[in-house]
């Protein structure tokens, strides 16, 4: 039975692969990208994290308010404001409760998605959950930057009915530097799972000073166009993962940077479309 | 949109302040002193005669329909001939109280002082109640577990037969009457309907009249006419036109839309100068509407014209409320007058019977933007995909229009209480969300809500020994559930006779089957199909509380019950009791959250809870039969329940709706809720039951958040759940959550690339969805 570390199982998620899901988010992940919104995946290892909007103060020790401060375990806590992100869980039983809104996904053409972290840092388990889950009759998607080398490509395949696969800083020098991803292992990637018939969807988060260059878009452009992927995904920046990283205690370098619009990254769209791609401002 | 001519009838609905209204009160008196000694129904009937005779009719320099229940719209309309004891004790209180506020003229309050209270006095609906519910259910009402409703207003929370009005004519019907009479001579049922239904006929008379002086620029010769004469051309020939109408339906079937609404309308409210009640309901207006609505197309009638008349219809439907007592408002609050229209659905065979007006009457909202009337849409397997998508577009809206409801469940739990499969195929909804048959059920729907959460606190109290076993607890919470229900059917069915003795309904009756056939007042049991409806409330937090009860008290055993009991009794404020609450509210799983051990609690006691009513008889040949919902009722319900082991304080509401999750406990999405209210035996609920759902505006947003809303709504019907409505949530929501987040912990919002829960953003981002989405409203 192969297990991994999951920090939430989101159900009713709309934008993760087309119709209503539930994503499986997967901890641990091997790369660091300043933006990332769920930092709460980057460590392998189960993590305590501490909401402070949700404490009471019931255990604090006096004139002080901070996680440290209070003796009480994630168990303990009365609010569930210390919390103990990530639980080991097997596949199959994972597979089990995606089943439940079974009849949503099949109304809305909607299915289970695997994300993390980088789900494919857990090749194995990916596979299994992916491979129960379409046992049991539900379509399968998975997020990932496919940055990580492929044990067994037609596996996946065969178990994965649409991959979501990043398409970052284009730039392989400044990719490694800045987030770790390289872009090569990527496209030797999607180059196998294509020829075996994967349907892939390109992402293109658009974060100011990293991606949003022209230069930067155009060259993604380019590569979707000559791997044969036609539709794209992009997702302007957000900051929705702020509240993650104080709960988390950890540093955030993009705290003060401003959001996006879907207006602001119209441009993009435009780009995008000219090259023939569908594309989609945060995506279906 | 609307079109000047509407534009200017929406804003004069809300021009000036609701006044009370004393003149149906004074016309009810004037006609019951010049019947003293004649029978109740024919004295009803006598009485709705001089009401159809004298009150105050009003012609304005805009509308293209006529029919007004009150002199100034949205007037309240007070009965003291069913209640004169809550009217007085709230004269003085009428413009300030809390919910439901009316001016009230000084000379009004001494009118009924001096005038309508002497003389209703000791007389009434209520008196007559009061006389003989016993001294068990007296004493059973303060203990707060039930309170039976329309104990001193009219029943209402019917469907007429609008279909046979509009196809054979007023005249019709006359004759029919006449002739039942003439073969039943003795029969007072059939002289007060004579008596009703040539009322009817007069008083569209009546308006014709009226309307043709109008047209003629004269005074009217009626001394209780006020008319706008016409200014232009246009008007004049409008109400010519009008006129005509008039002139023909007085006795004619309907030819035409035109015909077929004023007609529709006139008949509501006359019905509504018999009963003052709420819920006189409007049934399936696609289907009774659908052959006069093709006929003015076929007619050459423009689209815009048609839209324009509909658009007055739905206008109307706002100039009636209902004036409630303070306690009753609290548990209706807002003037739900139960204009229900219901479109979609199956037809007698089982078809999809949806049609071209069904999109029209939906996309109509568009315009009007009020309360009324009260869209439903009939949900099947076969409902077509663009049904589906206007719904959803008008849902999105915000208004939480149109509700949804389910025929894959609901015309079985019909078929199940014995109507018939065609009878139960043609179901429509009266008032909020009961279900009806249109023209053939007199249903109480709304006779009495049942608090089970109070019931678990009566146990405890009762058993301060505590339990053995979780099990000794369920079966002492569940024999006081059945003590209770016993109570109240007795109090319903004391209701009930007093509806038959004092103030039986003998036009409402001539539009019902099988009234005319049989003979008898639909308060004597007239109707066809003849239950009495009564709300199981308090589902979520009775599963909930006794959830939290098994674990800590009879697994775990980490607080004994008396250690809890008094922890509830002194509402959390002792040492410790904070936490010990925070510990219950956020460590056990609540019902709404699709996790079967508590979710089967509530289905127990809901199953349980309808197994107890219906074997219960009314007077009317009739059985109970239960229902879930709340309305606004689950807070007022709520203030009379102390602290739950739930975490719930003293007072605090229940869970909203009836079978919804109690509010912020469900928080694992909207698809995790529906699960879990799928597993309630919602078959059995056969009175109707209510879920609220909330979604962000930003999560329905495009047109691929309209495809997820009607995927949501196929689920929906598929999971065999009887209803749903939508709050599309607004900026106060927003706020409010922001201030108090373990509220509304199950806000899901839409802002960038993902759905997230509001409470879990920071401020930061929480003001920025705040004001787009003030943007995207």
């Amino acid at each position: 039975m192969t297990t991994a570390t999951i920090t939430n199982v989101q159900r009713f998620s709309l934008h993760d692969g087309g119709g209503i899901r539930t994503v499986v988010f997967v901890k641990g992940c091997p790369f660091r990208c300043p933006w990332c919104c769920n930092p709460e995946n980057l460590s392998p290892k189960p993590q305590g994290v501490w909401h402070r909007s949700l404490c009471i103060r019931c255990s604090m020790r006096a004139g002080e308010f901070s996680a440290e401060a209070c003796p009480k375990s994630a168990a303990e806590c009365p609010t569930g404001a210390k919390e103990l992100l990530g639980i080991e869980r097997s596949a199959e039983e994972l597979a089990e409760e995606c089943q439940r809104d079974a009849v949503f996904y099949e109304e809305s053409g909607g299915g289970v998605t695997l994300s993390g972290g980088e789900c494919l840092s857990y090749q194995g388990f990916a596979e299994e959950f992916l491979q129960r889950c379409k046992e049991r009759g539900m379509r399968t998607a998975i997020e990932t930057t496919l940055a990580v080398p492929l044990a067994d490509a037609g596996k996946l395949v065969a178990c994965c009915d649409l991959f979501l696969v990043d398409f970052k800083i284009a730039d392989r020098e400044r990719s490694m530097e800045v987030t770790g991803i390289d872009p090569d292992v990527r496209d030797k990637n999607l180059r196998r799972i294509i020829g075996l018939g994967a349907k892939v969807v390109g992402r293109m988060p658009i974060i100011p000073s990293f991606t949003d260059s022209r230069d930067n878009v155009s060259q993604n452009v380019a590569h979707l166009v000559e791997l044969g992927i036609t539709r794209v995904d992009v997702l302007p920046f957000h900051q929705l993962g702020k509240g993650k990283y104080d709960a988390a205690g950890m540093n955030y370098a993009l705290k003060d940077m401003r959001q996006l619009s879907v207006d602001d990254i119209e441009w993009v769209i435009r780009l995008c479309e000219s090259a023939g791609l569908h594309a989609m401002a945060n995506g279906g | 949109m609307l079109t000047t001519r509407t534009q200017h009838i929406k804003d004069s609905l809300f021009a000036q302040p609701r006044q009370i209204s004393m003149e149906r009160a004074t016309l009810f008196m004037e006609s019951y002193k010049a019947t003293e000694g004649e029978s109740p129904v024919i004295r009803r009937a006598k009485a709705f005669r001089h009401v159809l005779e004298n009150h105050q009719i009003v012609i304005d320099e805009w509308d293209l329909l006529v029919g007004n229940r009150s002199a100034t719209p949205r007037a309240g309309v007070v009965s003291p001939e069913m209640s004169p004891y809550w009217i007085l004790d709230e004269l003085d209180a009428f413009p300030t109280r809390p919910q439901d506020t009316f001016e009230i003229s000084e000379e009004d309050k001494a009118f009924f002082r001096n005038v309508l209270y002497p003389f209703w006095q000791g007389q009434t609906l209520n008196d007559w109640y009061t006389a003989h519910r016993g001294d068990d259910v007296t004493a059973a009402e303060k203990d707060k577990v039930f309170a039976v409703a329309q104990t001193d207003k009219g029943q209402g929370h019917i469907i007429c037969d609008f279909a046979e009005v509009l196809t054979r004519g007023i005249g019709a019907l006359q004759q029919q009457s006449a002739d039942l009479l003439a073969q039943n001579p003795t029969n007072n049922f059939y002289q007060a309907s004579c008596i009703c239904i040539d009322a009817l006929s007069a008083y569209v008379s009546r308006y014709e009249r009226i309307v043709r002086s109008a047209a003629e620029e004269e005074a009217p010769a009626d001394a209780h006419a006020t008319i706008v004469l016409p200014r232009t051309p246009e008007r004049t020939a409008e109400l010519q036109r009008l006129a005509n109408i008039l002139a023909h339906i007085a006795t004619e079937p309907a030819r035409d839309l035109y015909d077929a609404l004023q007609l529709v309308w006139i008949v509501s409210v006359a019905l509504q100068h018999e009963s003052n009640a709420s819920s006189l309901s409007l049934g399936r207006v696609d289907q009774y509407l659908l052959p006069y609505y093709r006929a003015s197309k076929r007619e050459g009638i423009p689209d815009e014209r048609i839209r324009e008349l509909l658009q007055c219809f739905y206008l109307k439907c706002n100039t009636i409320v209902a004036v409630r007592s303070t306690e009753s408002a609290r548990f209706f609050a807002g003037f739900p007058i139960g204009y229900n229209l219901v479109v979609g659905g199956v037809d007698a065979s089982g078809n999809d019977a949806s049609n071209e007006l069904s999109l029209l009457l939906l996309d109509l909202q568009r315009d009007t933007r009020l309360p009324q009337p009260n869209l439903s849409l009939r949900i099947h397997k076969g409902t077509p995909d663009k049904l589906l998508h206007k719904a959803a577009e008008i849902i999105r809206l915000g208004d939480g229009m149109p509700q949804c409801f389910n025929d894959e469940v609901n015309i079985p739990a019909f078929e199940n209480r014995g109507v018939s499969i065609e009878d139960s195929r043609d179901y429509g909804v009266v008032g909020c969300v009961e279900l009806s048959i249109p023209g053939r059920m007199y249903g109480l729907h709304d006779i009495s809500m049942f608090n089970m959460l109070k019931c678990l606190e009566i146990t405890m109290h009762a058993h301060k020994e505590g339990f053995a076993t979780f099990d000794e607890l369920v079966g002492a919470t569940e024999d006081t559930i059945r003590h209770y229900v016993g109570l109240m059917v007795k109090g319903c069915n004391t209701c009930d006779l007093a509806h038959r003795e004092t103030s039986p309904t003998p036009f409402l009756s001539t539009l019902v089957h099988d009234s005319l056939e049989k003979g008898e007042d639909i308060t004597a049991g007239g109707a066809r199909y003849n239950p009495s409806g009564v709300q199981g409330v308090g589902t979520a937090n009775l599963a909930d509380s006794l959830y939290v009860i098994k674990k800590v008290v009879f697994e775990d055993k980490t607080i004994t019950y008396q250690d809890l009991l008094a922890v509830l009794d002194r509402n959390w404020t002792g040492e410790g009791d904070e936490v010990l609450r925070q510990s219950f509210v956020n460590r056990y799983p609540k019902y709404g959250n699709d996790v079967d051990d508590v979710d089967l609690l509530g289905r127990h006691f809901l199953e349980f809870y309808g197994h107890c009513v219906e074997i219960y008889e009314n007077p009317r040949g009739g059985k109970f039969q239960p229902g879930s919902y709340t309305v606004s009722a689950h807070v007022p319900l709520g203030a009379v329940v102390g602290a739950t082991p739930d975490g719930r304080r003293a007072g605090e509401q229940l869970a909203d709706g009836g079978l919804s999750p109690m509010v912020g406990r469900d928080q694992h999405g909207p698809t995790a809720s529906l699960l879990s209210v799928s597993k309630l035996d919602n078959f059995l609920n056969s009175n109707g039951s209510l879920l609220n759902v909330k979604f962000s505006p930003s999560t329905l947003a495009g047109e691929d958040g309209l495809q997820k809303l009607m995927a949501y709504l196929r689920s929906f019907s598929k999971l065999g759940i009887q209803h749903i409505q939508f709050n599309v949530v607004d900026r106060k929501t927003l706020l409010d959550a922001q201030a108090h987040p373990e509220k509304h912990k199950n806000l899901v919002v839409r802002v960038a690339g993902y759905s997230a829960l509001f409470v879990e953003l920071s401020k930061a981002i929480q003001d920025d969805i705040i004001n787009r989405t003030e943007h995207v409203l």
